[in-house]
């Protein structure tokens, strides 16, 4: 395990998260949530992987994934500020409103995850990279160079390429909740134009022959965001959208949803409401 | 008594204090002292401008005689999206940010027709900086809205040159930030050169047009949006006058030559990038590459220099890079000053086909754990 860079500023940020939780009546309606069934996504984790030494992408391997309950839509800018106002997260330049919440780094969402928890007394927590996929379905996107990609060259040019596929029309300024549609899970806005933070880092690790991965190591201080191509992006980072690498295709806004996990207490209610 | 200088003077009034051109127009009337030109004899031939970042055919050796080469632009005033949320009161040369690029020979006539419609609020002009006299022809093509005007300048000397808007006083840097900029590059009659005087030619040639922006705020942080071009005026020019601009930017606007729109070339073509800023100084640099001859100032008379980095381009200039691709890959063409590159906009990419060559480069040990230590 590699050592994950602290920065101070971020960590007082994170000790906000311990913030007064109001007695009384929750602070905004609960949010409506869509139950994903058990299912199997084609996984790859994502960062730098060699295989004798040269740079690789990994094949894909089936992967199982629990069923788990997800938002159905990000977690706006009015139910953020709440939180804001609570003393529990950091203030973020995008205020106001029910359009999503943008403008927020991993530190953010999981500040908002802990004290929403501590709230409701519900295990609201980011999704897994995996449970974001399955979740977002045929939205999922993913810009890898092709496995079959051997010279840096080829590389650059194979995962540019399918970046710019997956890219279509992305772009512009956030649209209000529901403006990207429903996948077929009944999940809103998944791979519109705001990236969604999980829980998963990336990943450095070596190859087989065969292309799977057979040792691999997180590096936790970059985080994958889930959208249209996936993107690693600094926990500490609000805004990617130009801060990519100079050649990589960013993410134009990141937000975040939440996972609320079963056997969490006071739980009730029905699975979609 | 209003004496010849009084004159003069009068008209550079006017063109440094355009709210009064309309009145003053009566007097500007000066009939030229010197006999026209007679060009009767030359040939004449029309270009048809194109966007950038690319540019008119055009052939890189002159095929005889210089000739009259004819263009015609028309004067846009429109609101332009320059990022998310980022709207700019424009105003173009053609309707682009940048202006189209001409291109033209050493002692070649260029004959621009300006078209200043109706539908456009303000005065316009135009400005060669590769023209002589009468403040590069901006003194001559003062149009309202509702005029046209033909200005013709010889193409006395070789290189890439800006052309700009300069309507007078504190209209000039806002019609330049707002986009009145382009270039045209006089080539040589026999060519482009390298540095022992052999002849070179190029595969491709790319203009890329930087410019900046000074988009103003409301209090809460967000971009202000106008319903005209004077009502973004004074804001405007508050944001200006503090010399930090919101946006700097290739082509007009972020990312406007990245994704489907990035520049492309293959390993073993040649490419010219021309460069131009009009307004503030800019350092290209292209991302694992070079540039192999560089005209830094843009003046083909002079000597280019070999195997740069990174090169200058002066605010008020444009310069010329040539380099031939070695390696496949995405490249990112730059401004660095990385601020303005990453977090401002001035990045452009490169997608170059081909094979790798590995003895230029190769991977000996991907990034893998520190074992021992």
């Amino acid at each position: 395990m590699k050592t994950i860079l602290l920065v101070p500023l971020l960590a007082a940020v994170g000790a906000l998260g311990l913030g007064a939780i109001p007695d009384g009546a929750p602070p905004f309606a609960p949010p409506q949530t869509v139950t994903v069934a058990a299912g199997e996504v084609s996984w790859r984790p994502l960062g730098n992987f060699s295989q004798e030494g040269k740079a690789r992408t990994p094949r894909r391997v089936v992967l199982a994934v629990p069923g788990f309950e997800i938002m159905k839509h990000q977690v706006s800018r009015d139910q953020y500020s709440t939180c804001v106002a609570a003393g529990a997260c950091a203030a973020v330049p995008a205020v106001g409103g029910s359009l999503p919440q943008t403008q927020v780094n991993w530190q953010d969402a999981t500040a908002f995850a802990a004290w929403y928890s501590e709230l409701t007394k519900q295990a609201w927590r980011l999704p897994t990279e995996a449970e974001w996929q399955l979740a977002a379905a045929e939205r999922y996107g993913d810009a890898a160079a092709d496995a079959g990609a051997r010279d840096p060259g080829e590389r650059m040019l194979s995962a540019y390429a399918n970046g710019v596929f997956l890219r279509g029309s992305a772009g512009s300024a956030p649209r209000p909740a529901g403006g990207y549609g429903e996948n077929s899970l009944g999940v809103a806005d998944m791979g519109g134009n705001i990236w969604e933070w999980t829980d998963g880092c990336m990943v450095n690790g070596r190859l087989a022959a065969d292309g799977t991965v057979v040792q691999s190591d997180p590096y936790c201080g970059v985080r994958i965001a889930g959208g249209r191509h996936r993107a690693a992006v600094i926990d500490f980072v609000r805004d990617a959208s130009v801060g990519g690498c100079a050649v990589g295709l960013p993410p134009d806004h990141l937000g975040f949803r939440l996972v609320r996990d079963a056997g969490a207490p006071d739980r009730n209610g029905p699975a979609v409401w | 008594m209003l004496t010849r200088r009084a004159a003069l003077m009068g008209a550079a009034g006017a063109v440094s204090l355009p709210i009064f051109a309309r009145a003053a127009k009566a007097e500007e009337a000066l009939t030229p002292a010197a006999a026209p030109a007679d060009l009767s004899k030359l040939k004449r031939i029309r270009r048809e401008l194109v966007a950038p970042p690319f540019v008119h055919e055009h052939e890189q050796v002159a095929p005889g005689e210089p000739r009259i080469v004819e263009f015609e632009m028309t004067i846009v005033e429109k609101e332009i999206q320059v990022d998310d949320g980022a709207y700019l009161q424009g105003m173009t040369f053609n309707g682009s940010i940048p202006g189209p690029m001409m291109v033209v020979h050493q002692d070649d006539y260029v004959e621009l027709t300006l078209i200043n419609p109706p539908q456009n609020m303000l005065q316009h002009n135009i400005d060669f900086h590769a023209a002589t006299g009468a403040l590069g022809g901006g003194a001559l093509t003062l149009v309202n809205p509702g005029e046209k005007t033909v200005l013709r300048f010889k193409a006395t000397r070789p290189g890439t040159f800006v052309y700009h808007c300069a309507p007078g006083g504190p209209m000039i840097p806002w019609h330049v930030v707002a986009g009145m900029v382009g270039s045209i590059m006089v080539l040589p009659r026999d060519g482009l050169k390298d540095h022992e005087g052999r002849r070179v030619s190029y595969d491709r040639v790319y203009y890329i047009g930087e410019n900046e922006f000074y988009i103003p705020k409301d209090e809460a942080g967000v971009y202000k949006r106008y319903g005209d071009v004077g009502e973004s005026y004074l804001d405007t020019l508050e944001v200006m006058n503090g010399l930090v601009p919101s946006h700097v930017v290739f082509n007009g606007k972020v990312g406007a030559l990245t994704g489907d729109n990035a520049l492309k070339a293959a390993v073993g073509e040649k490419v010219l990038f021309v460069h131009s800023q009009g307004n503030r100084d800019s350092r290209p640099h292209l991302i694992g590459g070079h540039g192999d001859l560089v005209w830094e100032a843009g003046k083909f008379n002079n000597v280019p220099d070999r195997d740069l980095e990174t090169w200058f381009i002066r605010g008020g200039s444009a310069g010329a890079a040539l380099y031939e691709f070695l390696q496949p890959g995405v490249y990112a063409y730059v401004n660095h000053n990385l601020i303005e590159a990453v977090n401002l906009g001035a990045t452009a990419h490169v997608v170059v086909a081909g094979d790798w060559n590995n003895d230029l480069m190769e991977q000996v040990v991907a990034p893998t754990e520190m074992t021992g230590i």
